[in-house]
């Protein structure tokens, strides 16, 4: 587990502070070279573990990662997938029907799946869904191939819908699926913490890596940050924070102090988009970590 | 249409709907993409709603209302006040007061692709638990937006017909 990784949501126009610096992100990120520019920075200065999100920009940076082995010879990718809004915009186009009979039940129509479900036959359903987990899985992870990867994470809104779902055999089946064919640990994004650690504990998935938002003032902290401070210190799993900084609303060195105070988070990821930003947050990582 | 007229209300359900009655006008729409005019008395504006702009990701709302003291704006991560005078007793002043979603964002028991659902599901069992009065979305802000949505659906068919 890298200790520092650099994250990628200011990449795509995602800012939790202000539509007008997402959309200021968005524009000056639209040259790819903008972006490696930015990924230069950070490998420059000592960061080389990276999350990235599977959206399409990032099978351009993955090509040029594999162009250049020599630059990027120590580059440790931890993707995160689904991009769902990828899976979002289908919706729009075809509907949820429409949406489901293209990426989930492929050939059966969605009436034959209803029918299915109405007969009770939950098992045929759940074997379906597996299948197709794997293969939406392996499709999503065609863009890292040839690069070091160290962990493939569930995105947030997937993750949380199965966990409200009590999906047990796909949490399994994403894990075992991750190891077997990628030879490393499934990890998990998931704005529900405390929920999904016991849950993924009692699917017997050891040690589970869960990146989840944890900061200073609480924010995106559900149920709330108690739990959260509770759970890191007691339970047997490997939590990753992010969203230390909660929008602006902690000061840097708060949010790394409060981060690093908890012994058992084995990583931040942050996201920036300046030099100055991305050199000054390492730094006070490291820091604080000297000091622990 | 189904899915759309679905975004749309989820859309319309973020509207101050506290008027009786708003009567709103086809200006222009085209399958997910519709922008109304609408006056109720002194009340008029307008209202574009669409889920297929790529350009936005989504959700992405944004509400300006003017009146003759002041502005509002508000969107996704902060709400703004912007008064033409300074009020001596509620604590804003004359100019932008902003409140950002960092400073009121409440935390939630599950959350899913936002606290909002939790948090008005919640809200509604409590209300009937007696927790909580109901007032703050009545049945009848909810019939006004099922209005708006029922305008903007018809406005859409006779423009597509």
């Amino acid at each position: 587990m890298d200790r520092i990784i650099f994250g990628d949501n200011q990449f795509f126009g995602i800012n939790h502070m202000s539509e007008e610096k997402a959309q200021a992100q968005s524009e000056r990120f639209k040259d790819i070279n903008a972006i490696i520019k930015v990924i230069d920075t950070a490998y420059d200065c000592g960061i080389h573990a990276f999350m990235f999100n599977t959206h399409d920009r990032v099978a351009e940076l993955c090509d040029h990662f594999r162009a250049n082995p020599g630059k990027y010879s120590d580059l440790r990718l931890y993707p995160s997938m689904p991009y769902a809004h990828k899976y979002a915009n289908a919706v729009n186009e075809k509907g949820m029907i429409g949406a489901l009979n293209d990426f989930v039940f492929a050939d059966r129509s969605a009436a034959q799946v209803l029918g299915t479900l109405a007969r009770g036959a939950m098992s045929i359903v759940s074997q379906d869904m597996v299948k197709v987990m794997k293969l939406l899985v392996d499709a999503e992870m065609r863009m890292f191939k040839g690069l070091n990867v160290r962990a493939v994470f569930l995105q947030n809104i997937v993750t949380d819908l199965l966990l409200g779902l009590g999906a047990k055999t796909v949490f399994v089946e994403f894990a075992n699926h991750i190891r077997s064919t990628y030879g490393v640990d499934a990890a998990f994004n998931s704005m529900n913490m405390p929920k999904l650690v016991n849950f993924l504990l009692d699917c017997d998935i050891e040690n589970p890596i869960v990146c989840s938002s944890i900061n200073k003032a609480g924010y995106f902290m559900n149920p709330d940050i108690e739990s959260y401070e509770k759970l890191i210190e007691t339970k047997p799993f490997r939590p990753m924070a992010m969203s230390i900084l909660a929008s602006g609303a902690v000061s840097p060195r708060e949010a790394v102090e409060y981060v690093a105070r908890q012994k058992n988070i084995k990583s931040i990821v942050f996201g920036a988009s300046s030099k100055n930003h991305i050199e000054e947050t390492k730094r006070m990582i490291d820091e604080y970590d000297k000091v622990a | 249409m189904r899915h759309s007229s679905n975004r749309k209300r989820r859309e319309e359900q973020r509207l101050p709907t506290k008027s009786k009655r708003r009567r709103t006008y086809y200006v222009y729409s085209k399958k997910d993409n519709s922008c109304n005019n609408f006056c109720d008395g002194n009340l008029s504006g307008t209202l574009h709603v669409n889920w297929s702009d790529v350009s936005y990701r989504k959700p992405a709302y944004k509400f300006e209302l003017l009146g003759e003291k002041g502005k509002i704006v508000a969107d996704l991560h902060a709400f703004k006040l912007f008064l033409n005078y300074g009020p001596q007793d509620n604590g804003y002043s004359k100019g932008w007061n902003n409140c950002y979603i960092t400073d009121f964002a409440r935390s939630v028991r599950f959350y899913l692709r936002g606290n909002e659902f939790t948090t008005q599901l919640d809200y509604f069992i409590d209300s009937i638990m007696g927790r909580e009065d109901g007032k703050m979305c009545t049945f009848d802000d909810g019939l006004n937006a099922d209005r708006v949505i029922e305008e903007i659906i018809k406005n859409n068919a006779e423009r597509v017909n």
